[in-house]
């Protein structure tokens, strides 16, 4: 049935499932990085990035995870200098949890210092959309 | 199109959920490396765990490795598993085998001390993203 409202352009499976954004980063990597759009009444449940090659910049090798209006709403200030699971920090006081709208998640990173010749990772945010009824 | 090359035995669905790996250890399956799973190539590992639903009573120590076939205490090394409780993976923060562009076994170690056991049982479990989010 036409409603005359535009639909979210959010990822919104049938099943009750956790959902996931990810995206790969490497030392190259500038500005904010669109991870994707969650669903109007998503909640977000975890987020991180895994660190596959350390990063090697002469000063910051730092990101942040939020969204388009609070990008470090989820993380701030990853160290991406050595290899593992960095997960949120934000997690306990995040206000950008949850949104009755359809919201951008970003990954930013802060790289600064000597040219960096090493880093890779892969950025994830898992999410629950809200089809539990 | 048949392209020569065997493909992974890995689980991956279309959609974008997160996937796992899940598998009852009991304490007979001492020092033998059991198979969990099979992650595919691209696969990232996000978390994880053990949950003990029957303590383990060696007359020692009882301790598991969960990790990958290359490296078995990848995701986590020396878990106790003496007590009921879900024991979350402690390697994750500096493990090297969270991803990879191939295909890999995840393995699970049950470990004892002294006497042999006469309980356990445990379901590992293990939380990965598919590299299909392009």
């Amino acid at each position: 049935m036409a409603t005359n409202t535009a639909g979210s352009v959010g990822r919104q499976l049938q099943q009750h499932t956790t959902h996931f954004f990810r995206r790969n980063i490497t030392f190259a990597s500038t500005g904010a990085l669109t991870l994707g759009v969650l669903p109007p009444g998503a909640i977000v449940v975890n987020a991180g990035v895994v660190v596959t090659e350390a990063f090697n910049w002469g000063t910051n090798n730092l990101l942040d995870i939020g969204t388009s209006s609070d990008d470090d709403g989820f993380a701030t200030n990853l160290a991406l200098g050595t290899v593992g699971l960095i997960t949120w920090d934000e997690l306990a006081t995040s206000n950008d949890l949850y949104s009755t709208s359809a919201v951008t998640l970003i990954a930013t990173p802060d790289l600064t210092g000597t040219q960096a010749t090493t880093g890779a990772g892969e950025v994830y945010v898992e999410f629950i959309p809200d089809n539990d009824r | 199109m048949a392209t020569n090359t065997a493909g992974s035995v890995g689980r991956q669905f279309q959609k974008q959920a997160v996937h796992y790996l899940r598998k009852n250890i009991v304490f007979g399956d001492a020092t033998v490396a059991t198979t969990v799973g099979y992650l595919p190539p691209g696969a990232l590992v996000i978390g994880g765990g053990v949950i003990i639903t029957t303590a383990f009573n060696a007359a020692g120590d009882d301790t598991m490795d969960v990790g990958t076939s290359g490296t078995a205490d990848g995701f986590t090394n020396d878990a106790v598993v003496s007590t009921i409780g879900n024991i979350v993976f402690n390697g994750m923060a500096t493990s090297a085998v969270l991803y990879s562009t191939s295909a890999r076994t995840v393995v699970a170690t049950y470990s004892y001390t002294s006497t042999a056991p006469t309980a356990g049982s445990a379901e590992v479990w293990v939380k990965y993203l598919p590299d299909n989010d392009r």
